[in-house]
């Protein structure tokens, strides 16, 4: 009896769980990095990387198109995908906290819309697609989507907290109603400059076509701050699933750390949109997946979702540039076309093993 | 000891409790009876902060207003009506819940916290639970649960709203007995909202009788389970009888 009583600890990540799913997203990196329309040798590409090591000198072998086409074409194009996939996952298993309600996604408080509309005022109105500041080209459509994404987020919150009512369900409907305003707005301006329509388009249905450093370069401090203060808050988040009242009594100011974390996810999600445009469906079933193979704690959730949304993306995007090849997928269209069934099956089996 | 003085609760703007006074005696258990809509369970939400209100309220004779939220936590422990059960998470996760307001901001709980929410689960048979999602456990079950996780708080004063609601006859007292025994233990101060009468006077040392929003009386039972006063403020005519051990026994008669 007094061993049952030592032995008992709270759900946490097991071993099992991290080795798995840093597996999986091994093997997705290393997928996205070899397989493509051009065939890299793997032996020679690994003398590449030792080579790169500060102080080691090796010959590779890799003629200087397979260097670049390794080192500054598909390594960032991957890197890229694992920091926005991870992104939107993590973001959407921290909504899903905030608001209780499994049904969330990233984009709940304006982000998609924020960004679309950013972006197409981008595309319609501004004279250049990037502007040079010393010596660095910086793409303007980017920059658009994530200020977008960040000021329809404030307009979301600001409209919550103008109601006085703090509780999740004013800021989800404070969320939807900004989204239909700037959709409205975007819808607008398509609608008069309709030469835009093809690349808002493109745009919004992601691509992860035009990565290269500077992209990465975007996104990973974002990406970093955010997900740091989300998975430091995994377990308020399981406090807050008891509800307010609750979590009150509990000690916890509960609308406090929604803000805290909504803002952190907000960030984290503006930062993946301005990348690679709308992906959908990486934010909603990355954290149900988590939660159906593991546990329902957030501790739990959080970290696997970060690492498994940056296995699913990358094998997302490997399929988006090679099933058509050389024409390339969107990359919204694969994620949801792969996501969906797969997601189905999950919900189907676990339904029968619950029984 | 838990002593309110003149609370008043306003929510979206209706006035629902008026300038309502009581003191709860440690270890003590006070009841807060009284017909549907008088505002008990908002009554018992002001003393566990999760509403805000005007008047004061003390626990030892500190100033539970001047308390940062954490240090309230530490003195007071509450179990609403309807809980909200996250129905994936382990037992075990939802009773360390209850370690939050000893952890820092975003602090992890520690062995120390374990042992204490074992302990509270071995003393309430969930020691085999401890594993099961929350969603898989029965009324009974989740009524321990829920209690176990307020245990956990290790606070002085603990606020149960009906804590018998949705349970069949055995599994009320069962629930009542254990509070009662945990009370003595532990020499906890329990207020608990309680609909049903007979029970009421069973196991509470004092009544508060709250009607629109108004402590009308505070007494012993028997001072305050009369048939007059219960046919004046349910509007209901009933039998009251004195049990064994000198509490009122409450029966409903056909007018």
């Amino acid at each position: 009896m007094k061993a049952d009583i030592t032995e008992v600890e709270p759900s946490r990540l097991r071993g099992r769980w991290i080795f798995s799913a840093l597996a999986v997203l091994a093997v997705s990196v290393i997928a996205g990095l070899f397989i493509g329309t051009v065939d890299l040798p793997t032996l020679e590409v690994g003398r590449a990387i030792i080579d790169r090591i500060p102080g080691v000198r090796l010959l590779s072998g890799l003629t200087i198109t397979q260097e670049a086409l390794f080192f500054d074409i598909r390594l960032p194009r991957v890197v890229l995908a694992g920091l926005v996939g991870g992104a939107l996952a993590l973001s959407g298993a921290a909504y899903q906290g905030v608001f209780r309600n499994p049904l969330v996604d990233p984009y709940l408080l304006g982000t998609a819309a924020g960004a679309g509309l950013g972006a197409t005022l981008a595309i319609a109105y501004l004279p250049a697609t990037s502007i040079s500041v010393i010596g660095l080209d910086i793409g303007l459509l980017p920059i658009a989507a994530f200020a977008g994404a960040l000021i329809a987020v404030m307009m979301a919150y600001g409209l919550g907290a103008s109601t006085g009512v703090r509780s999740s369900a004013t800021l989800m409907l404070a969320g939807v109603s900004v989204t239909a305003f700037l959709t409205a707005v975007q819808t607008f301006i398509q609608q008069r400059e309709t030469e835009t329509l093809q690349r808002v388009y493109s745009w919004i249905l992601g691509a992860l076509g035009t990565a290269d450093w500077s992209s990465v370069g975007s996104v990973a401090p974002y990406v970093a701050v955010s997900s740091g203060v989300i998975l430091a808050h995994g377990r308020l988040l399981d406090v807050l699933s008891v509800g307010d009242d609750e979590a009150t009594s509990l000690g916890v100011r509960a609308s406090r750390v929604r803000l805290t974390v909504a803002l952190a996810a907000s960030l984290a999600a503006a930062a993946a949109v301005a990348a690679a445009g709308l992906i959908g469906f990486v934010g909603l079933v990355v954290p149900h997946m988590v939660r159906r193979l593991t546990a329902g704690s957030y501790r739990v959730v959080l970290p696997l979702s970060l690492i498994g949304g940056a296995a699913f993306m990358i094998l997302a995007d490997l399929l988006a540039r090679t099933v058509l090849a050389p024409a390339e997928l969107p990359i919204g269209v694969v994620t949801a076309f792969i996501g969906a069934p797969f997601f189905a099956g999950l919900l189907r089996r676990s339904r029968r093993s619950a029984v | 000891m838990i002593h309110a003085e003149k609370i008043s609760v306003s929510l979206h703007g209706t006035p629902i409790v008026h300038g309502a006074s009581m003191t709860a005696e440690s270890g003590q258990w006070l009841a807060i009876i009284g017909p549907n809509g008088a505002g008990k369970s908002t009554f018992l939400r002001a003393l566990a902060g999760t509403v805000k209100f005007s008047g004061s309220l003390t626990v030892s004779g500190q100033d539970i207003q001047a308390l940062h939220p954490r240090e309230r936590a530490k003195l007071i422990a509450y179990a609403p009506q309807t809980p909200i059960l996250p129905d994936d998470m382990a037992v075990m996760d939802y009773l360390l819940l209850g370690r939050t307001p000893h952890l820092g901001y975003l602090g992890q709980e520690s062995a120390a916290d374990r042992r204490i929410a074992a302990e509270v689960a071995a003393r309430l048979d969930l020691s085999t639970l401890l594993r099961r999602p929350v969603g898989s456990l029965s009324g009974g079950e989740r009524q321990r649960a829920i209690l176990a996780r307020a245990l956990t708080q290790q606070a002085g004063v603990l606020l149960l709203d009906e804590p018998t609601t949705a349970l069949d006859l055995g599994h009320q007292q069962q629930v009542l007995e254990l509070v009662d025994e945990l009370r003595q233990e532990r020499g906890l101060t329990v207020v608990s909202t309680l609909h049903d009468l007979t029970l009421a006077g069973q196991y509470a040392h004092q009544l508060a009788l709250l009607v629109d929003g108004r402590i009308v009386t505070v007494g012993d039972p028997a001072e305050v389970l009369t048939a007059q006063t219960i046919a004046e403020h349910y509007a209901a005519t009933v039998h009251v009888s004195t049990g064994q051990d000198g509490r009122p026994l409450i029966a409903l008669r056909r007018p």
